[in-house]
């Protein structure tokens, strides 16, 4: 466990039964971080979620909070809080009360005062000390999301763990608490340990992002890191979606990747870190996003026929068709590149480019 | 406006066939003998016949001849402790199939087991605890057969002791039912958020379980209470010589002593104790829903 470390898993798996729902995983959580686990349901980030909640114990390996190992500690017995999906707030209670349910427990050793001025410091972050005497079911989902916010973090936690906090939110509504969220964030500097499947959300929050599929984690690291160097073509299509092509390596000169876009079509040139176990010929899978596609003609051109022309707004989502390729790809435009193209539409033609620098490269494992 | 009672009016008809039924029944079998019921209570007896009259008497000798009011007293308190055991009893054996049982099968399987003793006459089941407590009884020859004493004792059987386990043992499954369905309402993850915020289970039950369950509590008391206030058969079976309940001295008012104002003039006290109770019990259970949202 490195100096600022606060949460370890070492080696942690989890099965029910015959079915395994996480593998051998390892992970290390620093003072203060930002944490999200991102992945499709059933990849395991909730079971993980809940293992340092303390609500399922691994079926091997530790878990370490704070250098103490927690592996079955129950959860009334470590320095973490939790942020409960669909909040689980006490409805019996009200938001005041909600909030000091935490403070009065046995070990808890806090003076009256000192839990007043808790509760109300807590309401204060969330901006709800006008709420304290409502009960949770008077109150709108995002003032519910507050007030579990709120509660779990009137305990100073070590590490705030959020299981899906904005999910039961409307998408408006998401885009202010993800602002809210960043700022208790820092506000607090405790570090924050968040489950969801948004990838936009994970992106906009997290300092790392733990891509998880099927049990496993895939790849971890900065958002940007991520998007600009995914390790496998699901994380290159899950962070910020990405059309996989099927092609060719040539070979690699001078730093650069000569690519054939599908067999002997359209060629490319890559530049970038080189992908390891290729050979001349091999199968590989090229990743283009939607957004590093521009439209006209330049180096690297791709050209194609237009299927169909998606109006987004301030953005313009053209699906075409590469000559040569079977089926269509996405190119997502700003809205103002578009207006000089009058009468682009299903059958006309259409030229993107791409730069060296954007190409995505896999080896394609499933193509060999 | 027009508009609008011109629609009721049109939907009046098919509105009273629909309920024609239900409403008569109740006019004809609920509303219509109360009435009469009540009316009677306060007629004056003049043996051998009841002559019409409006007059307290029969009431003011309910609340203060001893041989009436220690009657309604006793009732009350059975039927108080009968509740009581029953809670004691029942609460926990529905936590225990909610919480404790793991398989969705056995928790299914033990609570048909609760539940199937209903089916049986309820006569049947009292009369079950009569041989259990009897002189003759399980009860007695275990006992003798253990060595612990060497004649029957008949301590077991005729007294107040003997009606509230037969009461207790037959509505068990009436606290049961509710509270196993209140129990089972309660979401999971209110348990998690306790324990989560530093709370031990004892605590997360006194602070999160018991309050979200206590409007099974309430409605398998209030059930349990008025049955038990109302029961004529375990005072007969089990009872003995001081068992004597509401619904008996009702029976024979009505039969050997051959005084109905007076008989009805308890009844309408009885329907008024039940009726104070379901109000209370109602408030109770709607301000818990106001609480809950």
């Amino acid at each position: 466990m490195s100096k600022n470390a606060i949460v370890a898993l070492e080696g942690v798996t989890k099965s029910y039964g015959l079915v395994q729902a996480l593998g051998q995983t390892d992970l290390v959580l620093d003072e203060g971080e930002f944490v999200t686990l991102l992945g499709p349901s059933g990849c395991g980030k909730t079971t993980t979620l809940r293992m340092v909640g303390g609500f399922e114990f691994p079926s091997t390996g530790r878990i370490l909070i704070d250098g103490r190992d927690t592996t079955y500690a129950a959860p009334f017995d470590r320095p973490v809080n939790t942020v409960f999906q669909d909040y689980a707030l006490f409805p019996h209670m009200t938001v005041a009360q909600n909030i000091r349910y935490g403070l009065t427990v046995r070990g808890a050793n806090l003076s009256a005062s000192e839990v007043s001025s808790r509760v109300e410091h807590a309401l204060a972050l969330v901006g709800l000390t006008k709420f304290a005497d409502r009960r949770p079911a008077m109150m709108s989902g995002g003032q519910r999301q507050r007030v579990a916010m709120a509660r779990a973090i009137a305990r100073r936690p070590r590490v705030l763990l959020l299981d899906e906090p904005l999910s039961a939110l409307d998408v408006k509504l998401r885009e202010g608490m993800q602002v809210e969220l960043k700022r208790i964030h820092r506000e607090l500097g405790i570090t924050f340990l968040m489950v969801t499947h948004d990838q936009g959300e994970a992106m906009a929050l997290s300092d790392r992002v733990v891509v998880m599929q099927a049990g496993r984690i895939c790849q971890i690291g900065k958002p940007e890191d991520l998007y600009d160097s995914p390790a496998s073509p699901y994380v290159a299509d899950f962070i910020g979606g990405a059309n996989l092509i099927s092609g060719t390596w040539i070979g690699r000169e001078a730093g650069r990747d000569r690519l054939a876009l599908g067999p002997d079509r359209a060629e490319l040139l890559r530049e970038g870190q080189a992908v390891a176990g290729l050979s001349a010929g091999a199968a590989v899978l090229i990743g283009l996003r939607p957004d590093n596609l521009h439209l006209g003609d330049g180096p690297n051109a791709i050209t194609g026929q237009v299927v169909e022309v998606l109006f987004r707004g301030d953005r313009i989502r053209i699906e075409f068709t590469p000559r040569g390729l079977a089926s269509p790809i996405f190119a997502e435009v700003p809205r103002a590149a578009l207006k000089n193209l009058q009468n682009l539409g299903p059958g006309s033609a259409v030229t993107f480019h791409i730069d060296a620098g954007d190409i995505l490269l896999f080896a394609d494992e499933a193509g060999k | 406006m027009s508009e609008q009672s011109t629609l009721m009016r049109r939907s009046a008809l098919p509105f009273l066939g629909l309920f024609a039924l239900p409403l008569g029944w109740a006019l004809l079998f609920l509303i219509v003998p109360y009435m009469i019921m009540i009316a009677i209570s306060f007629w004056t007896r003049q043996f051998p016949l009841f002559v019409p009259d409006f007059q307290f008497g029969n009431y003011l000798q309910l609340f203060s001849d001893p041989q009436y009011y220690t009657v309604i007293l006793r009732t009350a308190k059975i039927a108080t402790m009968v509740t009581v055991a029953a809670i004691c009893l029942g609460y926990p054996l529905a936590y225990f199939l909610v919480f404790v049982i793991k398989t969705e099968r056995m928790r299914a399987l033990l609570y048909m087991l609760v539940i199937v003793p209903l089916w049986v006459s309820y006569l049947l089941r009292t009369y079950t605890w009569k041989t259990i407590l009897g002189t003759d009884g399980a009860l007695n020859s275990a006992l003798k057969w253990l060595g612990l004493i060497d004649q029957p004792i008949s301590l077991f059987l005729y007294n107040q002791w003997s009606m509230v386990i037969t009461l207790t043992y037959i509505f068990v499954p009436f606290v049961v039912m509710p509270v196993f369905a209140s129990l089972e309402n309660i979401p999971r993850n209110l348990i998690e958020a306790s324990e989560d915020l530093g709370m031990r289970p004892f605590g997360t039950f006194l602070r999160v379980i018991l309050p979200l369950s206590a409007g099974g509590v309430i409605s398998g008391a209030t059930v349990t209470f008025c049955l038990a206030f109302g029961d004529f058969v375990a005072p007969v079976l089990v009872g003995g010589p001081d068992g004597t309940m509401v619904a008996n001295l009702l029976q024979s008012q009505f039969g050997a002593a051959l005084n109905w104002p007076l008989g009805s003039a308890l009844a309408t006290v009885v329907l008024l104790i039940v009726m104070a109770l379901l109000w209370v019990s109602a408030r109770l259970d709607r301000a818990g829903r106001v609480a809950l949202g």
